[in-house]
């Protein structure tokens, strides 16, 4: 299996994408404390009328981390989203958060209008009478 | 509690720290010697204490965990896993044979070292910080 970057980007730098892409989210924490589990949890959003952050495409990813004494360790993990096919627009937004782990879970910020998505409605064009005849 | 003889000497080189989390590892290390003596290091065992206020000292639980001292040096490594919260009394003690498990009829002590005291208290929970997105790129596999 063949892996083709196509472009990297670091907020608030715009990342134009079409449906059926994959957008690889690298994120970063630090963590102080007993070892731990969880999942690393990514979504592409965007507002809509009833949701600021109407998620269109989300993954997550297991992670796990050994006993961390204070000054902590630093942790970066990535999970891969795939673009729906039937949006477009430039108000495409990420952000990351930590889910299965004790205690509630961390968001990290919501990053807005950093996805473009182009091509996604099909575009009719053309529309012409081509002929009529009498029945 | 079994005879006590003063014949081994116990150095403790890392000591347990004075608190910790129920199964969780912790290491001791130290070096055993025997006083005017040649042959093979004694066997040396963590002598686990769990204390209970409500509990007699005679009735309290006690379980012993097994080191192997490396002949010449007579370095050791203990490893214990407090599965309980409370507090423990651990101490090392060095004997001629092999304890039975469970204990019963325990051969003389011929040494032990310094008693450490050991809470094992709650697990923490973790601190996160500054969870961020770094970057995003275009990927197609």
């Amino acid at each position: 299996m063949v892996t083709k970057r196509v472009g990297l980007v670091a907020p608030p730098g715009v990342l134009t994408v079409s449906p059926g892409d994959v957008i690889r989210v690298t994120s970063e924490f630090d963590y102080t404390g007993p070892a731990v589990s969880g999942k690393i949890y990514s979504a592409l959003y965007h507002p809509t009328f009833l949701d600021p952050h109407d998620e269109i495409a989300r993954n997550s990813k297991d992670f796990s981390i050994t006993d961390s004494p204070p000054p902590g360790k630093h942790f970066t993990g990535y999970v891969d989203l795939t673009v729906p096919e039937g949006f477009s627009g430039t108000d495409f937004g990420l952000y990351t958060k930590l889910i299965g782990i004790p205690g509630a879970d961390i968001f990290s910020p919501y990053y807005d209008n950093i996805i473009e998505i182009v091509g996604a409605v099909p575009e009719f064009s053309n529309l012409v009478i081509s002929s009529y005849v009498k029945r | 509690m079994p005879e006590h003889l003063d014949i081994v000497k116990i150095e403790i080189t890392t000591p347990l720290p004075e608190e910790g989390y129920p199964d969780t590892t912790y290491k001791i290390e130290g070096s055993v010697k025997m006083f005017d003596a040649v042959g093979a290091p004694p066997f040396v065992y963590a002598q686990v204490q769990k204390k209970e206020w409500y509990k007699p000292e005679v009735v309290e639980e006690v379980t012993y965990e097994r080191g192997f001292p490396i002949p010449v040096t007579g370095k050791f490594t203990i490893e214990w896993r407090p599965e309980k919260l409370g507090t423990y009394e651990v101490t090392v003690v060095a004997t001629p044979a092999p304890l039975p498990l469970p204990v019963i009829g325990v051969p003389p002590i011929t040494g032990e070292s310094d008693m450490m005291k050991f809470s094992a208290v709650e697990k923490p929970a973790g601190e996160y910080s500054n969870l961020k997105i770094t970057s995003y790129e275009n990927v197609t596999v």
